[in-house]
C-alpha cells in the first residue's frame, strides 16, 4: 500500500476513540477504522477535517511512498 | 502470457459451464416428461414455505439474541466490541436472510397459486397459506426491529422505514466510504444482473420451445432487462447533470 497514514498514532496520542473521532469529523466509526487499517483512502475534505482535529497537516497524516516495483 | 489468454480462457470456461448446465437440463427432460417436471417443481414449492417459515423464525430469534448481547455491551461500538465483531453476521442472518425469505415466499406463493385457489391439496394448501402470512408478518417485524436497532446504533442514519424514500434517505445520510462501497456493490450487481438477464431470456426461450409454455414469459424478463438498463443510464445522466450544475454554481 503506497499510502501510509498516522491517523491511529495521532488518535491514540489525543486519547480519543474511533467513535469520538467519527463524531468530530461527521463520519462513521467504520470509516475511521478502515482509514486506520489502510483499507480506505479518504477524500480531501475528510483528510482536511481529520488533520484539523489533530492540529496537524494532511501531509503529516498521510504520506505517499513511491512503490519501487512500479 | 496468461493475461493475453485470459479473455479466451473466460469464454472457454463460460462455454463449458453452459454445456454442463444444458446437458443436465436435457438429461432431466429425457428422464421425465414435461408434466412430471412441473409436478416435481410444484411438490417442492409445497414444502418450501415450511422451510422458509423455519428460516424466518431463526432470523427473528437471532435478532433478539444479537440485541441482547449488544445491550449487555452497553451498545458499545468500540473496536472488538460485540457489535463490531458480529455486525456482519447480524446483517446476514437478520437482514439478508429475512429479505430472501420474503422474496422466496412470494415466489412460492405464485407457484402454489393453482393448488391453493383451486384446492387440489386442501390440507397442505391451508398450512401454506398460514405459513405465507406468518412469514410476511415475521419478516416485516424483523425489518422494523432492525431499523429500530440501527437508529440506536447509528442515530445519524435515522429514517422512516414506512416512507417510500427510505432507501434513498438512508443512502443520502451515509458517509463517503459507505457511499463508495455501496456504489461499487451496486455497479457489480448491475454487471452481474445484465449477464443473468441474457441467460434468463435464453432459458425462457428454451422453456417455450421444449415445454410449450405461453410465450408471454419472455415479456416480464425483457421488460425487467430494459428497465434495469434505462434506470442505470437515467441515474448516470442525472448525476452528471447534478455535477455540471454544482460546477456552474461554484464558478459563479
Amino acid at each position: 500500500m503506497p499510502l501510509i497514514n498516522k491517523v491511529k498514532h495521532y488518535r491514540e496520542l489525543s486519547c480519543i476513540s474511533q467513535s469520538e473521532l467519527g463524531l468530530m469529523c461527521k463520519t462513521s466509526r467504520q470509516t475511521i477504522s478502515s482509514i486506520e487499517r489502510g483499507d480506505y483512502h479518504p477524500s480531501i475534505v475528510l483528510s482536511l477535517k481529520i488533520a484539523k482535529i489533530f492540529n496537524t497537516s494532511v501531509e503529516e497524516l498521510f504520506q505517499y511512498e513511491e512503490d519501487e516495483n512500479v | 502470457m496468461y493475461k493475453k489468454l485470459k479473455p479466451l480462457i473466460n469464454i472457454l470456461v463460460l462455454m463449458i459451464i453452459t454445456v454442463i448446465v444444458a446437458s443436465i437440463v436435457m438429461t432431466l427432460l429425457i428422464m421425465s416428461n414435461n408434466t412430471k417436471a412441473i409436478n416435481t417443481l410444484q411438490k417442492i414449492s409445497f414444502f418450501a414455505p415450511m422451510l422458509l417459515l423455519f428460516l424466518s423464525v431463526i432470523s427473528f430469534i437471532s435478532h433478539f439474541y444479537f440485541r441482547y448481547h449488544i445491550k449487555k455491551d452497553n451498545y458499545s461500538q468500540e473496536e472488538n466490541s460485540y457489535f463490531t465483531t458480529h455486525e456482519q453476521v447480524w446483517s446476514v442472518i437478520s437482514g439478508y436472510l429475512c429479505e430472501i425469505c420474503i422474496i422466496l415466499n412470494i415466489t412460492f406463493m405464485g407457484l402454489n397459486y393453482n393448488s391453493i385457489f383451486h384446492e387440489i391439496y386442501p390440507t397442505i394448501s391451508i398450512y401454506n397459506s398460514y405459513a405465507f402470512y406468518i412469514i410476511v408478518f415475521l419478516c416485516f417485524t424483523i425489518e422494523c426491529l432492525n431499523s429500530n436497532l440501527q437508529k440506536k446504533m447509528r442515530p445519524e442514519l435515522n429514517s422512516d422505514i414506512t416512507s417510500v424514500n427510505y432507501n434513498n434517505d438512508i443512502f443520502n445520510k451515509m458517509d463517503e466510504m459507505e457511499k463508495k462501497q455501496i456504489g461499487e456493490a451496486a455497479y457489480r450487481s448491475f454487471v452481474f444482473l445484465t449477464n443473468i438477464y441474457v441467460f434468463t431470456i435464453l432459458f425462457a426461450l428454451y422453456l417455450i420451445i421444449v415445454f410449450d409454455i405461453d410465450t408471454i414469459i419472455v415479456l416480464p424478463v425483457g421488460f425487467l432487462w430494459v428497465s434495469h438498463m434505462l434506470t442505470f443510464y437515467y441515474n448516470n445522466y442525472k448525476l452528471e447533470k447534478k455535477k455540471k450544475h454544482k460546477n456552474k454554481g461554484e464558478t459563479i
